[in-house]
């Protein structure tokens, strides 16, 4: 019984341990991954093939291992807990630079000509009109789409919201229809089947009708969410104050709703603005078309890739944003659900 | 039996029935609400009470029965709920305020929207009311910001806000800290000895006793007992009543 109470002449349990401390190991952890950075440095100058397309199996098995090789050794380093955290970046950073270097020098690319194929100044100014034309072209669109899924995306939510039985079965139908629909047959048939019946529509109504169209349905799953997301009690705190339908949905519901629903909102307008893209298959010359048809006319790449600059420098800032919002409403939420 | 003067009934309610699903929460519940009459209502948890209540303004959809307030049938498909509505202040455990609007605003929203007055006017009021329950200072700051009691008594005034004839509160103090019960229950109080009709669902005794004139008992969707608080709690005639007093007390 008193053998199993502690007292001061107990041996720590912890002997073990401190015997192992005392004991200079043979190898060192270091020593390890040394070794091996200069095993993979004699590899690479000696067995590595020389520079140019792979052409047997057994030249592509030597890059291949040595590619695991480096990446082995990477994991090594990254998984040790005892390494500081500098030398961890700079490797990982390495190997990146690694296989960038391979890739370099495998791939048989026309690398010096890559300014003048890509980057191409005087192409780019010769092509400059039809892109910013394309340019606006697309922003046109996107703004016109946000506004259209808005405005029907948030009617459609606000009927479903009063969960109606049979009103829910055509909103439901009409959500899945343009969910179910890729957006490029619902544009080509808007805009090369729809003229068979006489109805006749101008490429870019065309396109914000298809584009629209699709986005609402994303649109109102969204407010939708959003107004049910607001807990019910503040439902009744409404009606108990004399308050009708819509005075609740106006005054109580949408405000809080907007909140919770403007992180995925601007997300989906940032989709339904990438989807600008499809237009091009109906015959507007957007941004991506501009720079197509500019590619094909002076033979050169340079305004494709201008125009995927300007697709980045137009959508990093909005997805950007979109996440800023997503942070900023977690620490808003709390404000919501009081 | 009917010995009130009718000009003074302000609810009357008959063969209340409410069903949820197969679930016979209220079974016939007949009784009057004078005016200026504090009835406080009791019983066990799932006995009916908040569903009473809430039938009472309509927020729970009675299955059968007759409920009139003020002599309006509010049974009947022809009214406008929200009109009646207005006329009865609510009162929840959870607060329920509008978490998007300052103290003030939330109690000018409805007068502003429903009774359509002015904006300096509502202000006016608002700031009227935040004095009654010792909230002027906190008027431009978010519920999140308030504390519990704080919030209960803002949701007080932003039910008097729209000067309603008749106050419900339905367990108004049950997620309350221990420590702001008193604020809360000293605003009802004083609205009592200012002759607001009130209905309480609660087991706050000591409030019973001081403010309520009577008392229903309610058990099992059946209304069991009802009397003055101090009959029901000194000389209780059920042994539904008695059990339930013996356990509380």
């Amino acid at each position: 019984m008193t053998e199993n109470k502690p007292t001061a002449r107990t041996p720590s349990r912890l002997q073990d341990v401190k015997k192992q401390t005392e004991r200079v190991p043979l190898i060192r952890r270091n020593a390890f991954v040394y070794g091996f950075l200069a095993a993979l440095i004699i590899y690479a100058v000696l067995i590595l093939p020389p520079s140019g397309s792979l052409t047997s199996i057994f030249q592509m098995a030597v890059v291949a291992l040595f590619v695991l090789l480096c990446f082995a050794w990477v994991v090594l380093i990254l998984t040790d807990e005892l390494k500081p955290k500098w030398m961890k970046t700079v490797f990982a950073f390495a190997l990146l630079g690694v296989f960038g270097w391979l890739f370099y020098r495998y791939s048989e690319a026309q690398w010096g000509d890559m300014i003048f194929l890509f980057f191409n100044v005087e192409i780019i100014q010769k092509a400059w009109p039809t892109l910013t034309k394309g340019f606006w072209t697309t922003i046109q669109l996107a703004i016109s789409v946000a506004v259209l899924s808005t405005v029907l995306g948030l009617i459609i939510a606000v009927f479903r919201s009063f969960n109606n039985r049979i009103l829910n079965i055509f909103i439901i139908a009409y959500v899945d229809f343009f969910r179910a629909m890729p957006i490029i047959v619902l544009l080509i048939i808007i805009y090369y089947a729809l003229p068979f019946l006489g109805i006749r529509l101008d490429a870019m109504l065309a396109g914000i009708i298809g584009l629209g169209l699709n986005s609402s349905a994303y649109v109102s799953e969204i407010f939708r969410s959003g107004i049910q997301s607001v807990k019910k009690g503040q439902i009744e705190a409404a009606h108990a104050l004399g308050l009708n339908a819509m005075q609740t949905m106006r005054l109580v519901l949408l405000p809080q709703a907007l909140r919770v629903v403007m992180p995925p909102l601007v997300g989906n307008y940032v989709a339904s603005a990438k989807d600008t893209a499809l237009c091009s298959s109906i015959s507007i010359i957007e941004l991506l078309k501009a720079g197509l048809s500019e590619q094909s006319l002076l033979a050169n790449p340079s305004p494709l890739i201008f125009s995927t600059a300007l697709y980045l420098a137009m959508f990093v800032p909005l997805t950007r944003l979109s996440s800023v919002l997503e942070v900023r409403m977690k620490a808003g939420v709390r404000r919501i659900n009081v | 039996m009917n010995t009130f003067d009718t000009k003074d009934v302000m609810i009357e309610v008959i063969d209340l029935h409410k069903y949820f699903k197969d679930l016979h929460v209220l079974k016939g519940i007949n009784t009057k609400i004078t005016r200026s009459e504090v009835v406080a209502v009791m019983g066990p948890s799932g006995g009916g009470k908040s569903t009473f209540l809430r039938c009472l303004n309509r927020l729970e959809e009675p299955s059968s029965g007759h409920i009139f307030v003020e002599g309006v049938d509010i049974m009947s498909p022809y009214i406008d709920i929200n009109k009646v509505r207005t006329e009865i202040g609510m009162v929840f455990q959870s607060f329920n305020l509008f978490p998007h609007l300052t103290a003030l605003q939330n109690i000018k929203l409805a007068p502003m929207n429903v009774r359509k007055i002015s904006d300096e006017e509502a202000t006016d009021r608002g700031y009227k009311l935040l004095d009654k329950v010792g909230l002027r200072e906190k008027a431009n700051v978010y519920p999140e910001q308030l504390s519990g009691g704080q919030q209960q008594r803002i949701a007080i005034a932003r039910a008097l806000a729209m000067q309603p004839q008749i106050m419900f509160f339905d367990e108004p103090t049950s997620a309350l800290d221990p420590e702001m019960i008193g604020e809360v229950l000293e605003v009802m109080e004083n609205m009592a000895t200012e002759g607001m009709t009130m209905v309480v669902v609660s087991h706050e005794m000591g409030f019973i006793r001081e403010a309520a004139s009577r008392v229903l008992f309610l058990a099992d969707g059946l209304l069991v007992e009802e009397g003055a608080p101090e009959e029901i709690f000194n000389n209780p005639q059920h042994n539904r009543t008695k059990d339930f007093l013996s356990k509380i007390l």
